[in-house]
């Protein structure tokens, strides 16, 4: 994992819930393509990101 | 033939029909034996009503009876290799392959009579699993520091973007964004740890 892959995880957390602009999210796939461990990274962050969008659609209350 | 072929032959003959003996008779007995499919119908023609009846008896359930007849010819039709009428008569030997898809059929009723009870008294099962994720993701958020929680709850429950918890927070973007990173990796360690699995 290089400095810059370390730069992108931000990127790689907001792209797991699907918010990145469009313009990043062209960025960041470019690099993803080439790049196992962010990848790897994005594949990981995105099954939580999903289990937590689901949960959140059941209206779970919280507090 | 193929045996869907031969249930349709079977089952297309008429009751009265009547068929030329072939190749002549063994043991005195030209109607014993299998060995095409022309004998099939006759041996169908002359015991699948007795043998709905017996199936009928035991299963107490018209369509399943006919399914154990049209079963048993089946059988009787991948095995008429089998056959020796110098054992017993085609009677008796539909008669032991019908015993058993009897029992198969009575079998694979009661197991689906038990997954259907257990889905009649568990009709939540979906559900129940749904919630058992939800209560376990939500454990996981409590067990995240109060940086990370706060990110990852407007993200997900309130539904904003970073640049608006930036905001909301007043905070930097980029700490929001490293923030909602480090709460998705330590909410997936705690998931882990609970034996989550979601993948």
């Amino acid at each position: 994992v290089t400095e810059a892959c370390r730069d992108r995880r931000g990127s790689l957390a907001v792209a797991a819930t699907g918010r990145l602009d469009p313009a990043e999210q062209a960025a960041l796939d470019a690099h993803v393509d080439r790049c196992d461990a962010c990848r790897s990274e994005l594949r990981e962050l995105t099954t939580v990101a999903l289990a937590f969008a689901a949960t959140a659609e059941m209206g779970w209350e919280r507090d | 033939m193929n045996e869907t072929g031969l249930c349709n032959e079977l089952l297309g003959v008429a009751p009265d029909a009547r068929f030329v003996m072939g190749g002549g008779s063994r043991h005195g007995h030209p109607d014993e034996r299998l060995d095409d499919t022309a004998a099939m119908a006759r041996a169908y023609d002359a015991h699948a009503g007795e043998l709905y009846g017996f199936a009928l008896r035991t299963l107490d359930d018209r369509s399943t009876a006919e399914e154990a007849v049209q079963e048993t010819f089946v059988r009787a039709w991948r095995a008429a290799s089998r056959f020796d009428p110098s054992i017993g008569g085609v009677r008796t030997w539909l008669f032991a392959i019908c015993r058993n898809v009897v029992v198969d059929l009575s079998r694979s009723r009661v197991a689906r009579a038990n997954r259907d009870q257990m889905l009649v008294s568990n009709p939540n099962h979906d559900d129940l699993e749904r919630r058992l994720r939800a209560w376990q993701v939500e454990e996981a958020l409590g067990r995240l520091s109060d940086h990370h929680r706060q990110v990852v709850v407007a993200t997900f429950y309130e539904g904003l973007s970073a640049k608006e918890v930036a905001a909301a927070l007043s905070i930097p973007e980029g700490t929001v964004r490293s923030r909602l990173f480090y709460g998705l990796k330590a909410l997936r360690l705690t998931l882990d740890e609970m034996g989550w699995e979601g993948d």
